[in-house]
């Protein structure tokens, strides 16, 4: 007991957004009268909200280092609509379920080679060329989108293998969505990656100051390629994950999942000037942020294009909040 | 040695693709330097061109707005509703002013966020512009207005010349609102030249502390450059209007990155501190002849997002290129300096 309260001590960002957590998950609750807080609920936004999570996770990587990731959702399109035509040619007849599955795994593997191929472009931009990382990823996003619309003319990838359905909406004994298992399995190895390895250390180096880690030995330039190819990589399966909620592909899935990414980042205490960030405030911002887009649609006078206002001004005014306690705390 | 001096510009390179380019499709269509077809391009330059100068003066300040088409949107359905509502009927030219307050407004907001919180504008920006949006089709509840009040219908039809193609007997006609990209461009470009506020947005863009250190209010430029770029949108909403006889919330679809792609084109260093009117106006040219002669140029339009990535693409790998090689010049002066002294003192 006595560790925990220091482990919460040390991290009062973590406390703070289990508060806003509980206040949100409160002030939802009383205000559907109870019809929010219900198993289905709950699980509904299990479901959903990997989709938003693991793009932002990638951003993550991205701000920490002291860039941004604009092309995340040009990144999942394309993954999504690249992957979906493969899975459609390559899935044969009335096949068992065991070739199904290897068929799926195949698909998502050759996702991720799409999200890292994108991500070993945009970071040669930034990291070699020396392109700043905001309109490096602004010009590929628009290539990658690009790419997207023009391989599939502006309209959708239809008529699936209805196993990517089945599968995204797979829930473990019945209670634990597969979407739920995926993000905590993307969440772990970034975690792991951020805490536990050289390369993480080097990502903080980087988005603290630049010269100072190039003055200490450290190869930037492949840091932050690689960077942006895991960011890219995570961007893919996120996109996978959403063609198979959507059980199509389109070109415009991902597009209003760009603010509320970097919003899940700057609510959950990375700093958009880089070299701070955790997976864990992630997790928990994620979750906030899923659970009020779900609970706004539970009201019928909420159009979505008040959820547009509403993100807005929740970002603007969580970075007021972060940046105001951080110089206040710099005083004392 | 002028000769020297033009060749060192990028305005010239921009230029002479202009010149070429435009060879190019005389000759694949025959239809390029026809009357019509060069008052059609000057028309299409009027809303990019004007949103280009006001960017121009925050990128060259080493800061970045994507709200601006936003601004535009909401100014451009604010006023038109008002008009409507208030059955006005006086002098159009009330409405200019008053889309301009509040793009002046909308700007300021992302000015002082950005002079105060100094965090990535992109982002803060970013922020501003999903709250305008979310204002235009929530609170305003505006998607398209095909009847106009009565006094911007009026500036519809205002026309300072007609021509007509003897070719194709197609006919165009120039509208008045030339007079607005004219003006704004001039004004734009009188800061930036010949004004210390204009030094001092080169300024901080170069290097803020500098800046900040040679006596540069640097936050008060902040916001002065983000106000003139909201205002400049805020007009240039009303212009679309009185240009294409109707409101449409996707009459600025992607123009931050077309409007970006162009004043990066135009050789304004996306970091900041360099760049030219002139050279954005050029941008914005090299942008439209493009966009605009897409099938011609052999390229179907689900193609034309991949053209502007790209062209943003290619701007900016030349401005990083340039820099980096003068700062290598930078360094092998130093170097060889250094050499030069060590020989004298041996």
């Amino acid at each position: 007991m006595n560790s925990i309260s220091r482990y919460l001590n040390k991290d009062s960002n973590i406390m703070r957004l289990l508060f806003i957590l509980l206040v949100t998950l409160a002030g939802l609750t009383i205000a559907t009268g109870g019809s929010f807080l219900t198993f289905g609920q709950m699980q509904l936004v299990a479901y959903l909200f990997p989709e938003m999570g693991v793009m932002s996770l990638g951003m993550m990587l991205a701000m920490i280092s002291g860039g941004i990731d604009l092309t995340v959702v040009a990144v999942a399109d394309l993954a999504g609509i690249l992957s979906c035509m493969l899975l459609k040619t390559i899935m044969p007849e009335n096949a068992s379920l065991p070739v199904q599955i290897l068929v799926l795994l195949v698909i998502l593997i050759f996702g991720m080679v799409v999200g890292s191929v994108c991500g070993v472009f945009t970071g040669t931009l930034i990291s070699r060329i020396g392109i700043p990382a905001m309109v490096a990823t602004l010009g590929a996003s628009d290539i990658i989108l690009g790419l997207a619309v023009g391989i599939t003319q502006g309209s959708s990838v239809n008529e699936l293998p209805s196993i990517l359905n089945t599968a995204v909406n797979y829930r473990l004994f019945g209670v634990i969505p597969l979407t739920t298992i995926v993000f905590a399995a993307c969440a772990g190895t970034v975690a792991f990656l951020l805490n536990k390895t050289a390369f993480g250390f080097k990502i903080y180096m980087i988005g603290s100051n630049k010269e100072a880690s190039k003055y200490s030995g450290v190869d930037n330039k492949k840091v932050l390629t690689f960077t942006y190819i895991i960011s890219g990589i995570l961007a893919s399966v996120s996109g996978i994950l959403m063609c198979g909620h959507f059980n199509s592909a389109r070109s415009d899935f991902g597009k209003s999942y760009l603010t509320p990414s970097i919003l899940i980042c700057v609510l959950a205490g990375v700093n958009p000037n880089g070299g701070k960030g955790k997976v864990s405030g992630m997790v928990f911002a994620v979750i906030i942020l899923q659970m009020l887009s779900s609970g706004f649609s539970l009201f019928q006078n909420i159009s979505d294009y008040y959820k547009n206002l509403i993100w807005g001004l929740v970002l603007i005014a969580v970075m007021i909040i972060n940046v105001v306690s951080e110089r206040r705390k710099a005083r004392k | 040695m002028k000769i020297q001096r033009l060749l060192k510009r990028n305005e010239f390179y921009v230029a002479l693709i202009i010149i070429i380019l435009s060879l190019i499709i005389q000759a694949i269509s025959g239809q390029f330097f026809t009357a019509n077809n060069l008052v059609d391009l000057t028309r299409s330059l009027i809303v990019p061109g004007m949103m280009a100068s006001g960017l121009f003066m925050v990128i060259v300040s080493g800061n970045i707005d994507v709200s601006f088409p936003y601004t535009a949107m909401l100014c451009m359905f604010a006023v038109t509703k008002l008009f409507q509502v208030t059955g006005y009927q006086g002098p159009v030219i009330l409405g200019f002013l008053l889309a301009a307050v509040i793009g002046a407004f909308l700007g300021m907001i992302n000015g002082v966020l950005a002079a105060w919180l100094k965090l990535p504008t992109l982002i803060i920006t970013l922020g501003t512009c999903t709250i305008y949006l979310g204002f235009t089709q929530g609170v305003l509840k505006s998607s398209v207005i095909s009847v106009l009040p009565e006094p911007m219908k009026n500036m519809v039809s205002a026309n300072l010349f007609s021509v007509r193609s003897a070719a194709t007997n197609l006919g165009s006609s120039m509208h008045v609102s030339i007079l607005f990209l004219i003006v704004t461009l001039l004004i734009v470009g009188f800061i930036m030249k010949y004004t210390m506020l204009g030094r001092g947005i080169y300024a901080v863009g170069g290097d803020p502390v500098a800046a900040e250190r040679a006596g540069f209010n640097v936050a008060a430029i902040r916001v002065f450059v983000f106000t003139a770029c909201g205002m400049i949108g805020g007009i240039t909403g009303l212009t679309q209007v009185t240009l294409s006889g109707m409101c449409q919330i996707n009459f600025f679809d992607g123009y931050e990155m077309t409007i970006i792609a162009a004043v990066v084109l135009g050789g304004a260093n996306i970091a900041g501190g360099s760049g030219s009117v002139f050279g954005t106006f050029l941008g914005v040219v090299l942008m439209k002849i493009i966009s605009n002669n897409l099938i011609l140029l052999g390229i179907p339009t689900e193609w034309s997002k991949l053209m502007t990535g790209i062209l943003i693409i290619l701007g900016v790998c030349v401005s990083a290129y340039k820099a980096v090689s003068a700062e290598r010049k930078v360094t092998s002066n130093i170097l060889k300096d250094a050499a030069g002294e060590e020989a004298a003192h041996e």
